[in-house]
């Protein structure tokens, strides 16, 4: 009975955890403008992160030792740190829109903001990874980042013509009047959103420390393959409810008081509080993890002592990077750049710095010396290869997209 | 003899010609604005139509008014950049000063009535989907 507890608290916590300030808002705008025409990149995003948070954990698991940490050893410091320096920037950059984020479902809340609320979110963020345990930390922003499925909810009071939205899913290449350049620029951020490169790291190191071992590689793969797919279909349900209520009014999402629209039309108020309490944990829990994940990366690269099962006073040094990564963050906000540009911006710089990411836990996951009889068997490293592929096409092509589309403009 | 027919076939060939100038000129398009300002009617019209949206689920109860006061505000924001823009681009002939004109005209009177329904005003939705009609025409205009 414990164990089906654990396995669901593990799947509820996915699913809650998987959407951040990225999916919530790539997904409006693309939902907005091209209705559920890129769809499938959500569908190819979602199996990509499954594969490879599955090949992370199982690495954690098994080794006892997280993903990064093995990388510096297995592929020497400099891989090693070209791997450190794409995952630590883009996770700065994914921390900064987290934090504007907190900052933009407070002001839904009280109506004024976003500045006032920055340094809350950096308080907020700080006293928590300091005071509260991992487990409590991750299990309660997930169960509350599961108020989004409002967003399915409102999708069915919307009564949406199911035929339709259909169609525009399986037809892909209908652009209209729209440049085939916007709509691949909207593919490669969508794709970047989905497989954020701090899930993973974070995946491997919270495994680390909740301290799994092989027998937990059967809960690591429920969380994964069912919890993420789960996760994902939230992407879409924000995407579905955008396209059903701001893309016939032409309103296309630059704002996140724009992405609830569709909630408190399809639901009121109590859909309303629902979807800004599922925001706030979403954006909130994303935060926690970015955090962690810089200073993970850090102390895992430079071997220092790290991880929250270890007194604040015994991992000095990785608190100390997350506070300085915290302070970073806010500050880049409190110069009043947009929160959501910055989140368009990092979700882009994340399938740019995917290749990095992901190619070495490719290699670590085909080690025998670490994983034993673990080793990745031939589809998996078939799936992982031809993913490789497909980062590498993203992560070449988001630069010149970006420049040439005018963010999609 | 022959310059002379000639000569005559000439002036016979000037209706002829003015009647395809005339075709061709009545079957061409109509100037086209600038799709810069086009582009900004879009961004003004999908600012307007989002604050109709949220006055008009705040007045039915549907949306909390801290919420509709917030995404009013970031409206504003997004209108007042329209108009700042348009102002400072250069027309380069008449049709696109007409269009920045009517632009300028139409955002500004739904910076207004975002202001109206910031205040309560309960006439605000009304006077923000006049100004979102007139700028859905302004962008149908373009293109």
């Amino acid at each position: 009975m414990k164990r089906i507890f654990a396995v669901a608290l593990g799947i509820l916590t996915a699913i809650g955890g998987f959407v951040d300030i990225g999916d919530l808002v790539t997904n409006a705008v693309v939902g907005a403008r091209y209705g559920l025409s890129l769809v499938w990149v959500v569908l190819i995003g979602v199996a990509g992160i499954c594969l490879y948070a599955d090949m992370s954990g199982r690495v954690a698991a098994v080794s006892g030792r997280a993903t990064f940490e093995i990388i510096r050893e297995r592929l020497g410091p400099r891989v090693g740190f070209a791997n450190l320096s794409a995952s630590f920037l883009i996770n700065l950059l994914t921390l900064t829109a987290e934090i504007g984020g907190i900052a933009l479902a407070l002001q839904l809340a009280a109506g004024v903001g976003p500045g006032m609320w920055i340094p809350v979110a950096i308080f907020g963020v700080w006293i928590v990874l300091w005071r509260v345990k991992f487990s409590i930390m991750e299990n309660v922003a997930g169960l509350l980042g599961l108020s989004l499925i409002v967003f399915v909810v409102a999708l069915f009071l919307l009564k949406p013509d199911w035929g339709s939205l259909g169609a525009s899913a399986v037809q892909p290449w209908t652009l209209g009047a729209e440049s085939p350049l916007s709509y691949w620029y909207f593919a490669v951020a969508l794709f970047g959103a989905a497989m954020t490169p701090y899930e993973v790291f974070f995946f491997s190191s919270g495994a680390v420390e909740e301290k799994w071992t092989k027998k937990d590689l059967g809960t690591e793969r429920v969380n994964v393959f069912v919890g993420f797919p789960l996760g994902g279909t939230l992407s879409i349900a924000i995407a579905a409810c955008a396209a059903v209520v701001l893309l016939p009014q032409a309103i296309e999402v630059t704002t996140l008081s724009q992405i609830v629209l569709p909630v408190s039309q399809a639901g009121g108020q109590l859909a309303l509080a629902f979807v800004i309490v599922g925001i706030l944990a979403a954006t909130f829990g994303a935060a926690l993890e970015t955090t962690l994940s810089s200073g993970y990366t850090l102390a895992q690269f430079f071997g220092w002592s790290w991880g929250k099962f270890r007194r604040p006073v015994k991992a000095a040094r990785f608190h100390l990077a997350m506070i300085i990564c915290l302070l970073v963050g806010g500050g880049i906000l409190l110069t009043g750049v947009d929160p959501i540009a910055v989140t368009e911006l990092s979700v882009v710089f994340s399938a740019v710095a995917l290749p990095l990411t992901y190619f070495p836990i490719l290699v670590v996951a085909n080690d025998p010396d670490y994983m034993g009889e673990a080793v990745n068997g031939r589809v998996r490293n078939g799936l992982g290869v031809a993913y490789l592929v497909i980062i590498l096409i993203a992560a070449v092509a988001a630069i010149p997209l970006l420049i040439v589309s005018g963010m999609g403009s | 003899m022959s310059a002379v027919r000639m000569r005559g076939r000439s002036w016979g060939a000037i209706p002829l010609a003015i009647a395809v100038v005339l075709a061709v000129s009545g079957c061409a398009p109509a100037p086209s604005p600038d799709p810069a300002l086009v582009s900004l009617a879009s961004d003004a019209l999908s600012a307007t139509r989002s604050a109709q949206l949220g006055t008009g689920q705040r007045d039915d109860g549907r949306m909390f008014p801290t919420t509709a006061h917030a995404l009013l505000t970031d409206m504003e924001e997004n209108i007042a950049d329209v108009t700042r823009e348009a102002g400072l681009h250069q027309p380069a002939d008449a049709t696109d000063a007409s269009y920045r004109a009517e632009l300028l005209k139409a955002s500004g009177d739904a910076l207004d009535a975002m202001h109206a329904a910031s205040a309560g005003d309960p006439g605000a939705e009304e006077a923000l989907k006049k100004a979102a009609d007139r700028l859905e025409a302004l962008q149908k205009q373009g293109g």
